[in-house]
């Protein structure tokens, strides 16, 4: 094995781990750090959007009441993007929720980006091109999706 | 039900469909959309929308773990996203064309099959993999460790082509039916390109997120998606899948085969009853 070609090992602890190249390696870590941090943040505000939805639910018989339906659930007006800044600023719970389900859809997106970067950097065209190929049809399909499918 | 249980039981059950979903590289959506459609009482078009969210959840959330590890073969995973997505945007172009009832039987009848197939290849051990020089030009090829074996495990892929094949079809199904179609994906890397389960398992997890966040968006729009439903099966997904991504490794590889053989025929019966109901 060559110099240059440090040798890098998965953080188990094992003895008989394999090799792997270290700008694959880093790719790898990239990869799951932005899978982490899109779940962390996602899970954060789907939580306290939550809480603020019970927060502000109504009590049972007062006016507004009649939002909760027989099985539980509290149906408000489904989240429009153009009205979720305002929302979020006014503090409504379900708008909360609504920004973390958006950020943990976007969440496999960004990775394919970060994916594309990340063979760029190992010098590899032919997955370059596999992965931005990947990334138009995904922002042409969420294009189809913001002109109503 | 008051909110709170209604929440509350979203939350459980959504994390039991989140620890199984990041074992067997599903999305957890048959076990989702039918307790929140027959349990809860929840209209379908929300619950798909939920169930979509909860596919999505499992990806994220397990394949933080598994890339990490290495299991996740990132290169057959970008391979085949070329197929899954496109298929999936066409197979979202079709659904408001074509009635896609006969559809479920299709896909119910082909699930049958492959977990006829995976259970018959339970005792094959390894053996001479068929050459393929499209996975030795891509580089596919890969190996893990397998925490159940204490050993590195090296793999050989094959059949990338008609797995590539098979996936558009996997992205067509899940753009026309809202469902996340890992139940495809799985064995078709078991069966034509010979990957370990666990690795099989990791991919399919990595990949699912992809396909379902391009129909999410479509469900999204529509207001399918609905915050104080699909909220608690993220939240409860996610944790789940987290947990699940923690043991997956050490299971038993024969065990992991078992269950999710029994988990296809189940998801099969699903879908060949949903057809035949029509």
């Amino acid at each position: 094995m060559s110099d240059d070609l440090q040798t890098l090992r998965v953080d188990a602890p094992v003895i008989d781990a394999p090799v792997i190249d270290p700008r694959v390696r880093r790719l790898e870590l990239v990869v799951s750090w932005v899978l982490r941090l899109g779940v962390a943040a996602s899970l954060t505000l789907v939580v306290a959007g939550m809480l603020m939805t019970f927060a502000q639910a109504p009590a049972p018989g007062s006016p507004g009441s009649e939002a909760v339906n027989a099985n539980g659930t509290i149906l408000t007006p489904p989240p429009s993007l153009s009205n979720l800044p305002r929302d979020l600023v006014a503090a409504s719970g379900p708008a909360w929720v609504a920004l973390g389900l958006i950020i943990l859809i976007l969440t496999p997106v960004m990775r394919v980006a970060v994916s594309a970067v990340g063979f760029a950097f190992q010098k590899d065209r032919v997955f370059v091109g596999i992965t931005l190929a990947v990334l138009a049809v995904l922002i042409a399909s969420f294009l189809m999706g913001l002109a109503g499918g | 039900m008051s909110p709170l249980d209604f929440t509350l039981v979203t939350f459980g059950v959504a994390m039991v469909a989140g620890f199984f979903g990041s074992l067997l590289g599903l999305g957890g959506g048959m076990i989702v959309t039918p307790v929140l459609t027959l349990a809860l009482g929840v209209d379908i078009r929300y619950a798909i929308g939920a169930s979509l969210v909860s596919v999505i959840a499992t990806s994220s959330g397990a394949a933080a773990a598994y890339v990490r590890e290495h299991k996740t073969n990132m290169r057959v995973a970008m391979f085949l996203e070329v197929g899954t997505t496109l298929g999936a945007i066409s197979g979202a172009w079709l659904s408001t064309r074509i009635d896609a009832q006969w559809l479920y039987l299709i896909f119910g009848l082909a699930l049958a099959g492959s977990a006829i197939a995976m259970f018959r290849k339970r005792h094959a051990a390894g053996g001479p993999v068929p050459a393929d020089p499209t996975a030795d030009r891509l580089r596919l090829h890969g190996e893990f460790y397998d925490e159940s074996l204490h050993r590195t495990v090296a793999y050989r892929v094959s059949g990338s082509r008609p797995a590539l094949g098979l996936m558009y079809v996997a992205g067509v199904l899940s753009g026309l039916l809202g469902i996340g179609s890992g139940a495809l994906k799985v064995p078709a890397m078991d069966l034509a390109m010979r990957l370990p389960l666990k690795v099989s398992s990791a991919t399919s997890n990595f990949m699912i997120g992809v396909t379902a966040a391009a129909s999410a968006c479509v469900y999204f729009m529509r207001g399918d998606i609905v915050p104080f439903i699909a909220g608690p099966v993220a939240a409860g997904v996610l944790v789940g899948a987290t947990m699940g991504s923690r043991v997956m490794g050490r299971l038993d590889n024969r065990l992991l085969r078992t269950v999710f053989v029994i988990v296809l025929m189940i998801v099969s019966a699903q879908m060949i009853l949903k057809g035949a109901r029509g």
